[in-house]
């Protein structure tokens, strides 16, 4: 099995001196192919802050980043940024859309950044919508939107570039449990599928039958992983 | 372009405001412009017009510029003659005219060649073929003057006959009535031509020291710089174009401070368009595009929004605007405005992808 992403030693601290914090503190997590990972932990444990270290969108003031065995804690922001177009999709704690797309051009502005052809794009958007169940509002604006399918949408967007690596910050919070369920067993499903990889934070117990693994962080440092018994999400 | 025009669709209200400053700003620019050539041309037409086929005027090297105080004595005449094949005598005089029901208007009497290229071009009636005949500017129409009409020359004190007209032929805002060389012989006083300058093609700037070195009296300038001699025309030309150079530093800093503004309040959208893997060149692209696309399209109808004003413009108010001038304007007008976004740029470029989210979330 091959180790997707590798995340050795990392620290995070923030500030300087008298006022400096310790977000992270030695944290060893790797994931592997075809791996769907959750963190979970109370709030203000460094989850986001981890995750965010994972997508290249903040460098760690120690330790170090492979993913699919090149390292990524030394490249320079132009380099981290097509890093992130091609290999990351990432899912922010709030869904983060760009206010003035349509919900079907958010999706296909990333297939033009990632340089997708125009027919497989639009494909690839129909797809995503449809199995997210969000085809009746293609042509929404964000505003016009619900919180929950503002999420969705969100989601449809990380997939959007085939990354190989899927981390989502609470991609369930502003979605029933039923339908939070449902887009978390199809995530897992696509993951295992492609061989991807994925990290979900989430504070949802109910999900973790879904991941294969349950990282837990407090205070900035792993105090517990917990494997849950493999099953396939698909029979579930 | 995808960002660019989606965004200027959805935010319609913000961009027409600003396609609206930069619209009023581009009128009042192309308008001023127009007054400041139109008083130019109003001023200064015959000089201006020359400019068009000749280059150089030799001058009285002490008379600053003002054709009316300049004497171009004989032996200079000759050094020029020497040196350049082609070269005609322009003489200027100012003087007043008093038609029989003794009202004045004051002109400037010009001589040239009649048969030289520079002399104007006759738009009604014919060109004068004897003593006391004269071809003046249409502008003396507004005296009352027709062809045929008489007059009382104020040096000679004789009575001349206007035998045509013609048009843009003006110096120091009056009217400009070219005599034949009979009558510029009998205005010199004497027996031959007085010549307040030469006038020369364009010689080439090794002539032109040449002659500089070589002239006792006198010295080579050129046409546009003469222009500078002639009362009033540094004074107007001066304010006018200082406004002009204002309007262009004010749009810049208006714009900047607009789309500075602008981009301030899409800080949070540009981090998010960065963390999902949009370059900065990109982003740079998107605000350079909107700027290109509102500049043009405001800068444009400032263009018609101008010419249509100077239609409706009462037509003795001098207003003249070349298309040479507009095209300048208009590149000047959106070179500023690109200028002005090149703070937002910096400020796109410095945005971290993480901190413009987080400070959403806060
Ligand atoms: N830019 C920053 N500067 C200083 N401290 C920060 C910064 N970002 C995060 N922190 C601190 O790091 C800690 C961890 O933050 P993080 O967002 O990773 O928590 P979290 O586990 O995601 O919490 P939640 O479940 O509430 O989302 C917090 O105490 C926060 O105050
Ligand atoms: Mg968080």
């Amino acid at each position: 099995m091959t180790t997707k992403l590798v995340l050795e030693n990392i620290g995070v601290e923030f500030g300087e001196g008298e006022g400096k914090t310790t977000v992270l503190d030695d944290v060893n997590v790797s994931v592997n192919a075809g791996e769907f990972v959750a963190i979970t932990g109370p709030s203000g444990s460094g989850k986001s802050t981890l995750l965010s270290v994972a997508g290249a969108l903040l460098t760690p003031s120690r330790g170090k980043l492979l993913l699919d065995g090149q390292v990524l804690s030394q490249l320079n922001p132009k380099e981290s940024t097509t890093m992130r177009l091609h290999q990351i999709g990432f899912i922010f704690q709030s869904a983060h859309l760009i206010p003035y797309l349509r919900v079907k051009d958010q999706l296909l502005y990333i297939a033009k950044i990632a340089k997708i052809p125009k027919q497989k794009a639009k494909k690839r958007t129909d797809d995503l919508l449809n199995m997210l169940g969000l085809n009746h509002r293609k042509n929404h604006y964000p505003v016009n939107l619900s919180g929950g399918e503002r999420q969705r949408v969100a989601i449809a967007r990380a997939w959007m570039n085939d990354p190989e690596l899927l981390l989502a910050d609470e991609p369930t919070a502003s979605l029933d449990a039923a339908r939070g369920r449902e887009v978390v067993e199809t995530l897992a499903l696509q993951v295992k599928q492609q061989q991807k990889a994925a990290v979900m934070v989430t504070h949802d117990t109910r999900l973790f039958d879904v991941c294969d693994r349950v990282i837990t962080l407090s205070d900035g440092e792993v105090t517990d992983i917990e494997k849950v018994q493999l099953k396939d999400p698909v029979h579930s | 372009m995808f960002l660019a025009i989606r965004e200027l669709l959805y935010s319609k209200l913000r961009y027409i405001m600003v396609a609206l400053i930069i619209f009023l700003l581009s009128f009042l620019v192309l308008f001023v412009s127009g007054l400041a050539q139109g008083l130019a041309y109003d001023n200064a037409s015959s000089i201006i017009n020359m400019d068009e086929t000749a280059e150089y005027f030799v001058m009285d090297d002490e008379a600053e510029m003002q054709l009316t105080r300049s004497l171009v004595d004989d032996e200079d005449q000759q050094t020029v003659h020497d040196e350049v094949d082609q070269s005609e005598i322009l003489g200027v005089h100012q003087g007043t005219i008093e038609d029989d029901e003794e009202s004045q208007a004051d002109v400037a009497k010009f001589y040239l060649d009649d048969d030289s290229a520079l002399f104007p071009e006759v738009t009604e009636g014919e060109k004068p073929s004897e003593q006391r005949e004269v071809l003046a500017d249409e502008s003396l129409q507004e005296e009352g003057y027709h062809v045929g009409d008489e007059f009382l020359e104020d040096t000679t004190e004789e009575i001349f006959t206007i035998t045509g007209f013609t048009s843009n032929q003006k110096y120091s805002h009056t009217p400009v009535i070219y005599v034949t060389e009979e009558d510029w012989l009998e205005l010199s006083g004497g027996d031959e031509l007085l010549a307040s300058a030469l006038v020369l093609p364009d010689i080439g700037e090794e002539t032109v020291s040449t002659l500089n070195s070589q002239l006792t009296d006198a010295e080579v300038v050129t046409i546009q710089d003469s222009l500078s001699g002639i009362p009033g025309y540094s004074e107007e030309q001066m304010s006018l174009w200082m406004m002009i150079v204002f309007l262009f530093i004010i749009s810049a800093f208006v714009l900047a401070a607009f789309f500075y503004v602008i981009t301030i309040q899409k800080l949070t959208q540009f981090g998010i368009l960065k963390a999902i893997g949009t370059k900065v060149s990109e982003l740079a692209n998107t605000i350079l595009v909107q700027v290109g696309i509102i500049s043009v399209v405001s800068v444009t109808i400032g263009i018609g929004a101008t010419f249509l004003a100077a239609a409706l413009l009462p037509p003795d108010m001098p207003f003249m605007l070349p298309l040479n001038l507009v095209a300048t304007l208009t590149g000047l007008f959106i070179v500023v405005a690109i200028l002005g976004s090149l703070l937002s740029l910096y400020k796109v470029k410095k945005v971290d992808a993480l901190e413009a989210i987080g400070g959403m979330e806060a």
